[in-house]
């Protein structure tokens, strides 16, 4: 493809900018964006540079269109004065104020392409502004900036000149396309790749000013200034591609995603610098390549720029980003165009997102005490009192509360668990009010999400509610975003609500924690887990004695995965966008720092995703690559690395053998258990083994064309890719047969003792629990049944499936044989026998609590007789009576059961007062569920209780009234008194009694119908009949013994409601 | 239980009417005795186990009312109240209730010597009734209740009663007497009840009661 002229690149992006001026200037007339932050200050022209000058308390900006310096009051946010610094037709391109405040250099061009002579720069002694010196130069200035020895650094179009404002002389520092005397050495002669011309420039002194960092489109760089007019330079080619797809370089230490062009910043102490979206270090490794910018996103369209907080312990970057189209967001009247990020500086993590009154379109530079934040904006500046946000209504859910889990019990179908959560002003200032919704759709009339208040101001306590009856009969976690709508200056951090409802059947004990883990990594030296928490850029260590969080340690951006060295020392994080590797000591549990894929012999830029560690105590990383290609380019994304555990030397061979170390997509990688062996699996269905004996590729195979996701995993003797597993050659053994088509391998791990262990989770958009199942390597279909997760493993993020990078490691073991597994609320943790005892209940009959039979009524004690019940024995201590009790729940007709009592034979549960009929029971244990059970159930069906002497001799619960001791043959009833019988199953009762709750004593609770009691045949006079108070399902019948009642050792006594009688026989004397 | 001691009281008046002669010339006597008693326990039996059941070791206390109807023959009138606890004994575990009885009965008595003996040796017997009575707190798991059943609870029984004994005159008017007396009556199987599936062996209980006492002639 013909390469379009430098000529014609430069008038295009000119054209551009004139515009992007123009529609600033509409833009710049309309209404600021309420609920926003900043003080417009407007300028006319198009502003495209700016500067601070504290000592005099003023603000240069730099007019593009005008060709001026615009100065203005920091005090009165005025202008005060206007330097011209470019003849008629020329536009200023580059602007930069000298550290002593005595120079100020602005560069310009001319605004018409093909004018050759409105090209140059003015020099302005600030001291005596009449003092101006305007040189005219052939070449194209197209950006400067000053150094600590007040030598301005000139990008121009051919290259960069240092430029003396005492004495106007320039020093040549690079001409592109010549050797460069002053640049540091590297293995390859970088300028060699480089354009002949570049059209784009920007660039920026540190705070100190003893490093200078710049930016143009074809290569990023660093200049030292080490004395007067002596520095070192280091160059790293951008490898940028055209706008006509061609490339300009030739790839050398290409960036894996360039920059976009808007602006560069240094940072105060000079150890880094901001370039468009992008993070450097200066020696040029991308520390952080913010996601915030969309992949792929038009550089013409991009309107934003960033800038450092001199304060804040140096930590505090700001970066804007405008979106044209305005974000989506709750509230559609209030879209957002124009975000002030405050990120991390040192990985980029967004820290607060601030909405501001227009669009920032450049450079943003923050006084010294970091207090007030000037950026050029679309109607000229924007001021923002960043120190004095405590004057704004802002919002945010409290950090704790960000993820409100919910662990709801299967057998839990109440009216709904409640949790609060704090709406405050992070600030301190004024009340921000809002409003909550949730977008889960309920499946009953009530919604299942509740919030109380819903609407309010900050600081309030919200009651959150799931109506787990509403939910409908979901399992596993659902992961429910809050939605907020407010009027707060910021845009809250998304917070959301994990409901997690576990059956009982669902293993594993689920440790809340906040934060998205893509993968969990077993120390198998120590009794600790790592979590890669991709939300927060941290490791959160545990200990795995008791799940303890032991710390968090800060990561780079995007960490992806990560894996303990094969010495147990360190632990080697994979940073997805960066171009480092965390490195955490484990001895002291310290972050020793980012170790880099190093551009510089690498010849081209990698973004670590995946590492496993090798028999030679080497990382083995799959990395994404540029997609410019550098040396030994294969035009490929995915490339493999490796870095030494101990001296983190970097080397990346180019062959395997003989095949090529160029892939179709980044690899994920996995060694097998002694390291000798490692796997590569693609998305794109290619795999192969690596072998560390010769560093060589031992078998490849496509076997799956269809592409591959899920988890890559190595067991000592096969491979498991998805479901599939693999011998050492790569011949296929098998599938394993998953329970569901909605589900999709996650994890895969090989316990202490040898035994693999896989996990699924479920696909994208369905709710599951996940699963977890003990492997047979040699035999798939002989592998164990799967056992639910208690909550399902996180799948890939959006951003790592939209790269091409769609694998997981979700599971991992622990050295004492247990296993760790992400999940969507924190991390799962499982014994090692995860799978015993896995024989479902099996339920044999239903009868009354009180005799035993079958005669059940409506609201009264059942005993359910079988095997494997429960897992053991337990009992409930207090009324309400439990819906779960000993890792068991009952539930007839899919209504779950007040317990009384559980063991592996026999449960004791309550009926529900509206159950009548024949009715559904089901059991459900931790290992698994029963089978229905068909019982009949009327609505009144008395039967007395047994109560066991001490000799095992039975007796009715009848109690007599004279001296309040069980009536037996030794303490016989007598005629006239009353007896007290204990009795369930007489239905429902007056007011109204609920399942598991203790009856009252104010007011009684008494049956509908009275029965009737008959002594020998004789009947009594029934004085009391209902719930016995403080207890559950027990009646009491209270009545007087008949004068004429029969006497004898075995007197029948019957109670009768509606069909249904029962009898005991008690004694009776005189 | 009062009603079935007014039958009991009334017929032993009755009693004491018809065997008085009244064409001699009559001597009376009154007083009071009382000192220990005790029962023979019976058997009780169930298809496994066994034991025995009966009233206790107690003590005793009642009054007489006499008549001379010559030298050698007399009667007396006698109530005699008996405390003896109920007691079943077995090696499933051993019971107790409390337990008492009323006894009134007519007996006649032959004298071995004179009047103006100083020293008559005399044998009686007669009949009445006695009441058993169980008393006390009832256990609701009676040890060995799958044996016998020890009930608070009332019931009559006929009694019939005999004896020896030897007066002693100790002044003109005043006589001491001891005596032994054995009474007898069927078990009371309501206050003591025989457990479903056990049966109580024997019918007869013998209730051996020495007697001390002192009485005023007139």
């Amino acid at each position: 493809m013909k390469k379009p002229s430098l000529v014609w690149k430069e008038a295009r992006s000119l054209v551009v900018i004139l515009l992007l001026s123009g529609l600033a200037a509409q833009l710049g007339a309309q209404v600021p964006f309420t609920n926003s932050v900043g003080q417009i200050i407007p300028l006319g022209g198009h502003i495209n540079e700016v500067a601070i000058d504290e000592a005099r308390g003023l603000i240069y900006a730099g007019n593009f269109s005008a060709g001026t310096v615009e100065v203005v009051s920091m005090a009165t946010k005025q202008v005060t004065a206007r330097y011209t610094t470019a003849p008629i037709g020329a536009a200023t391109t580059g602007m930069a104020l000298s550290p002593n405040k005595k120079w100020i250099i602005a560069t310009y061009v001319s605004a018409e392409s093909g004018v050759s002579q409105f090209r140059g720069l003015t020099r302005i002694n600030l001291n005596d502004p009449t003092d101006r010196l305007s040189i005219a130069r052939g070449d194209r200035p197209l950006g400067v900036a000053f150094s600590a020895d007040n030598i301005a650094l000139i990008v121009t179009n051919t290259g960069l000149e240092l430029f003396n404002p005492e004495t106007g002389q320039f020093r040549e520092l690079l001409a592109l396309g010549e050797t460069c005397p002053s640049c540091a050495e590297l293995p390859v002669d970088v300028t060699l790749h480089l354009p002949r011309e570049v059209s784009q420039a920007s660039v920026a002194a540190s705070l100190d000013a003893r490093w200078i960092f710049g930016q143009t489109e074809a290569f990023v760089f660093s200049y030292l200034a080490r004395s007067p007019g002596v520095g070192t330079l280091l160059l790293r080619p951008a490898g940028s591609v055209d706008g006509a797809g061609s490339s300009i370089t030739d790839g050398y230490g290409a960036l894996v995603r360039e920059p976009v062009l808007q602006g560069v910043s240094g940072s105060a102490d000079g150890l880094s610098f901001m370039a468009g979206h992008m993070l450097f270090n200066r020696a040029l490794h991308v520390m952080a390549d913010t996601p915030i910018v969309p992949e792929g996103f038009d550089n013409p369209e991009f309107i934003g720029g960033n800038g450092y907080d001199p304060d804040k312990d140096y930590n505090t970057v700001y970066f804007a980003f405008s979106d044209p189209n305005g974000q989506a967001e709750s509230n559609p009247a209030h879209p957002i165009h124009s975000i002030l990020y405050v990120m991390d500086a040192d990985n980029l993590r967004v820290r607060q997102q601030l909405r501001t009154a227009e669009q920032i379109t450049g450079r943003i530079v923050v006084t010294s005490d970091g207090d007030e934040l000037y950026a050029v904006s679309e109607s000229g500046l924007m001021y923002v009192p960043i120190g004095g946000l405590d004057q704004h209504p802002m919002l945010e859910v409290r950090a704790e509360d960000r993820f409100v889990t919910f662990e709801i019990d299967a057998c839990e179908r109440g009216e709904g668990i409640t949790k609060t959560i704090r709406i405050e002003n992070p600030s301190g200032g004024p009340p921000a009010q809002f409003s909550l919704t949730s977008m889960l759709t309920n499946s009953g009339q009530r919604p299942a999400i509740r919030f109380q208040p819903s609407t309010g101001t900050t600081p309030a306590d919200v009651k959150v509610t799931v109506d787990v009856g509403a939910l409908g009969p979901v399992q596993g976690a659902t992961t429910i975003p809050i939605q907020i709508s407010t009027d707060a200056v910021n845009i809250p951090q998304p917070a959301f609500i994990v409901a997690n409802i576990k059956a009982v059947d669902q293993r594993g004990t689920l440790v809340p924690a906040n934060g998205r883990f893509m993968e969990v990594v077993g120390d198998p030296f120590r009794d600790r887990y790592y979590a890669i928490d991709q939300d927060n850029f941290e490791i959160v260590v545990f200990d795995s004695t008791d799940n303890r969080v032991l710390g968090r340690l800060r990561t780079g951006n995007t960490p992806t995965q990560g894996a303990v060295s094969r010495t147990g020392e360190r632990l080697f994080v994979a940073n997805s966008f960066s171009e480092g590797m965390t490195v955490v000591n484990l001895n002291d549990l310290t972050v020793e720092g980012m170790e880099f894929l190093p551009w510089q012999t690498l010849g081209e830029g990698h973004y670590p995703y995946s590492v496993t560690a090798d028999n030679t105590n080497r990382m083995v990383i799959g990395v994404r690559r540029s997609p410019a290609g550098g040396i030994g380019t294969c035009g490929s994304p995915g490339r493999v690395d490796f870095m030494h555990a101990i001296s983190m030397s970097v080397t990346s061979l180019d062959t395997f053998g003989v095949v090529t170390n160029c892939y179709g997509a980044i690899p994920a990688v996995s060694a097998t258990p002694d390291g000798s062996r490692v796997l590569f699996a693609q998305s794109d269905g290619f795999m192969q083994v690596f072998t560390t004996t010769d560093n060589e590729i031992i078998f490849t195979r496509q076997q799956f064309a269809g592409g591959l996701q899920g988890t890559v995993g190595a067991g000592p003797d096969y491979f498991i890719v998805e479901n599939n597993i693999m011998n050492s050659s790569l011949v296929p053994r098998g599938v394993f047969p998953d329970s569901s088509p909605n589900v999709v391998s996650s994890g895969f791990a090989v316990t202490s003792d040898g035994v693999g262990v896989r996990s699924v989770r479920p696909l994208g958009g369905q709710v599951d629990t996940g699963a977890i199942q003990r492997i047979d390597a040699r035999d798939p279909s002989q592998t164990m049944g799967q056992i639910r997760l208690a909550s399902p493993p996180l799948g890939p993020s959006a951003r790592m499936l939209e790269l091409g990078f769609p694998f997981t490691r979700s599971l991992s073991a622990l050295r004492d044989g247990r296993l760790v597994s992400t999940s969507s609320a924190g991390v799962v943790e499982l014994p090692k026998g995860f799978d015993s005892g896995v024989e479902v209940p099996v339920v044999s009959a239903i009868t009354s609590a009180a005799d035993f039979t079958t005669q059940i009524g409506s609201g009264g004690l059942i005993s359910i007789f079988g095997r494997n019940l429960a897992p053991g024995t337990a009992g409930a201590v207090d009324a309400p009576l439990p819906r779960t009790l000993g890792n068991a729940c009952v539930t007839v007709n899919g209504e779950s059961l007040p317990l009384l009592y559980v063991s592996p034979g026999q449960i004791n549960a309550q009926l529900p007062f509206g159950t009548v009929g024949p009715s559904n029971a089901t059991i459900h244990s931790e290992t698994g569920i029963s089978d229905v059970f068909v019982t009949q159930v009327d609505p009144s069906a008395p039967t007395i209780f047994q109560v066991t002497g001490p000799d095992s001799s039975q007796f009715a619960a009848v109690f007599r009234s004279e001296n309040f001791k069980l009536a037996t043959l030794s303490n016989p009833l007598r005629p006239n008194e009353v007896a007290i019988i204990y009795a369930t199953g007489l239905g429902q009762v007056s007011p109204l009694a609920l399942p598991g709750v203790a009856a009252t004593t104010v007011p009684l609770q008494v049956v509908g119908a009275t029965p009737v009691v008959e002594f020998g045949g004789v009947a009594g006079d029934v004085v009391y009949a209902g719930l016995a108070p403080g207890f559950v399902g027990l009646y009491q019948i209270n009545v007087h013994v008949p004068g004429n009642a029969p006497l004898g050792l075995q007197v029948p006594l019957t109670v009768t409601m509606g069909a249904n009688t029962t009898a005991v026989s008690v004694r009776i004397v005189d | 239980m009062k009603k079935q001691m007014r039958s009991l009281l009334a017929g032993s008046l009755l009693g004491l009417c018809l065997l008085a002669s009244p064409g001699l010339a009559q001597q009376y006597e009154i007083g009071a005795l009382g000192l220990i008693s005790d029962y023979t326990s019976v058997n009780v039996a169930n298809a496994t186990q066994s034991g025995t059941v009966g009233p206790a070791f107690g003590f005793s206390g009642g009054f007489i009312l006499g008549q001379m109807m010559n030298n050698r023959w007399g009667g007396e009138f006698r109530y005699i109240y008996f405390r003896n606890d109920l007691e079943l004994n077995a090696g499933s575990g051993d019971a107790e209730l409390g337990g008492q009885s009323h006894a009134i009965h007519y007996d006649v008595l032959y004298y071995f010597a004179d009047p103006d003996v100083r020293v008559r040796p005399y044998v009686a017997g007669g009949f009445g009734m006695k009441y058993y009575q169980g008393t006390g707190s009832e256990d609701p798991f009676q040890p060995s209740s799958n044996l016998a059943l020890l009930t608070k609870t009332g019931e009559v029984m006929p009694a019939a009663d005999f004896g020896v004994g030897v007066k002693w005159r100790i002044g003109s008017r005043t006589t001491f007497r001891l005596e032994f007396r054995d009474y007898i009556t069927g078990v009371p199987q309501k206050v003591i009840a025989a457990a479903p599936g056990a049966e109580i062996d024997g019918s007869i209980l013998h209730h051996w009661a020495p007697f001390f006492g002192i009485t005023w002639v007139f």
